[in-house]
């Protein structure tokens, strides 16, 4: 199983520099490393850590964050991507992470999905154009991002599906699907060809996977079932945990040890 | 069984452009409460006028414009406009100020914006206090009508009530909002009842007049019953005929 360690919060008890969390990682066995914003990063630095220690960042997202539903903001976002291109290219990525950006008042869910798929499909040609794969993330808007348009796997995987480009597919994060109440064998059923990438944390709480009640065996089971063979992120919070015992509960729960 | 609200800033159309002539019209239809929603642009003294002359009750109003109150900015402005609407609503005779909760902000979890919320809420209870008056906090629904809202599910609602924790404030459950957000009134009325100050009902979807729609109306009178909700229930609906009276013959036969 690849796993890879969201960097943002993994190891950071361990470390404040987010270069020392890659050492970590690679210490602890991990097969990639993510993180979130690029711009407060020490770029160079990490790709001298990704070198040495041979780990694959398996994402980031592109920044700034801008919305892909209000027009008002269409060029920045396209500009973010564009921006987010070559800090890609020099650490070796080839997947770059997106949210939706807010819903907008007195505009209604057709037009919402209409204009994200403009930008998606506009975005995914300049990504695949730059052999970057767009992950379109789905977020939870119970909990953590009330106003968020894209809260529904489903709707995500008919943006993925109708943009049609290799430059565009959904990264599914099983926390954000469980919060809102996805059945994921449902939401996933023969759709996996449009999932790219796996993030995981328990619910409640977004702690590491064990901690919460996500059935993990009935996620690995569906994600072979599935035939999923990417990489899984482990982007949980520690909560109560040390970093060296979350990696253990995960392994645990994951059936790894 | 039940008494009917009418709201009529949606019903009622048919009797004329005033609130005046609505109120006319309800009150000749049997109906003895009704709903409106801002205050702008109202004038208190005639609207004052005409329920007194037909024996009508305003049963609410609605505090606008919806200030987001996850933001604090916001809060003095919005203690300055329920300061407004509860006097406009003392000088009508109305004891219910309906507070909605704005939009959520980029990147602040729900948690923290409800406790603002609730910071904002408890900070107009004295108000609503000084009229003898009912804050009502309704959750509307954000897959159809309000995208973005804060106030989506019930429970939000009843989380900032729970944290104000005063009798002073109270659940508006509006039945459609509820239902068109996924919910299930059987599940979340029972969890709820102790806190709900009052109920409003459409039909989803659509929000059309109780009938037009898919909600079974018998077994929700039913609930309403058995969860032991006494209050009148608002009818706030889009009417599909073109005569508001004809429109709520269905609901008001099962309420009788």
């Amino acid at each position: 199983m690849k796993l890879s360690a969201c960097i943002e919060w993994l190891f950071a008890d361990e470390e404040q520099d987010i270069t020392q969390r890659i050492y970590r990682a690679a210490d602890a066995g991990f097969y990639g490393v993510e993180f979130h914003l690029w711009r407060d990063k020490p770029i160079e630095r990490i790709r001298r850590a990704l070198d040495e220690t041979g780990l694959v960042l398996t994402s980031f997202c592109v920044d700034p964050r801008r919305s892909i539903v209000d027009p008002n903001e269409r060029d920045a976002f396209l500009e973010a991507l564009r921006d987010s291109i070559e800090p890609a290219h020099q650490l070796g990525c080839q997947q770059m992470i997106i949210a939706s950006g807010f819903l907008m008042e007195a505009v209604s869910a057709e037009e919402h999905y209409e204009r994200a798929l403009a930008s998606l499909t506009e975005a995914a040609a300049m990504s695949s154009d730059n052999g970057i794969t767009l992950l379109l993330e789905p977020l939870n808007t119970r909990v953590d991002h009330p106003g968020m348009y894209l809260d529904s796997v489903a709707t995500g995987l008919d943006l993925v599906d109708a943009v049609n480009s290799p430059g565009l597919k959904l990264v599914y994060d099983a926390y954000h699907s469980s919060v809102m109440g996805d059945d994921f064998t449902v939401v996933l059923a023969g759709r996996m060809g449009s999932v790219a990438h796996i993030q995981i944390a328990d619910m409640p709480g977004r702690g590491a996977p064990g901690t919460g009640a996500i059935d993990w065996q009935a996620v690995l089971a569906m994600l072979d079932a599935q035939g999923y063979s990417g990489a899984i992120g482990l982007e949980f919070k520690l909560n109560e945990l040390t970093s060296q015992d979350a990696v253990r509960a995960t392994r645990r729960a994951l059936g790894l040890s | 069984m039940f008494e009917i609200s009418a709201n009529i800033e949606y019903m009622f159309t048919d009797a004329g452009a005033s609130l005046e002539q609505r109120i006319e019209a309800a009150a000749h239809a049997g109906i003895g409460k009704v709903e409106m929603f801002a205050i702008d642009n109202r004038d208190p003294q005639s609207l004052a006028a005409a329920l007194k002359d037909h024996d009508v009750v305003m049963w609410t109003v609605l505090n606008d414009p919806r200030t987001i109150l996850a933001d604090r900015s916001n809060h003095k402005q919005f203690v300055e406009n329920f300061k407004r609407t509860s006097d406009f609503a003392a000088e009508i005779g109305c004891p219910n100020v309906v507070c909605g909760s704005g939009t959520g902000l980029p990147f602040i979890p729900r948690a923290a914006s409800l406790d603002a919320a609730a910071e904002a809420i408890a900070s107009v209870v004295k108000i609503a206090e000084e009229h003898d008056q009912t804050v009502l906090l309704e959750a509307v629904n954000a897959r159809v009508d309000h995208p973005g809202v804060l106030f989506s599910a019930t429970s939000d609602a009843w989380s900032v009530a729970q944290q104000v924790d005063s009798p002073r404030v109270k659940i508006l459950y509006d039945l459609y909002h509820s239902v068109a957000e996924g919910e299930s009134p059987t599940e979340v009325l029972p969890q709820i009842i102790e806190r709900v100050g009052h109920l409003q009902i459409a039909d989803y979807p659509g929000r059309g007049e109780p009938g037009s729609g898919e909600i079974l109306w018998p077994e929700m009178l039913s609930l309403l019953q058995r969860v032991g909700y006494r209050g009148a229930i608002g009818v706030e609906c889009h009417p599909r005929a073109a005569a508001t009276i004809s429109a709520l013959e269905y609901i008001r036969i099962l309420c009788r």
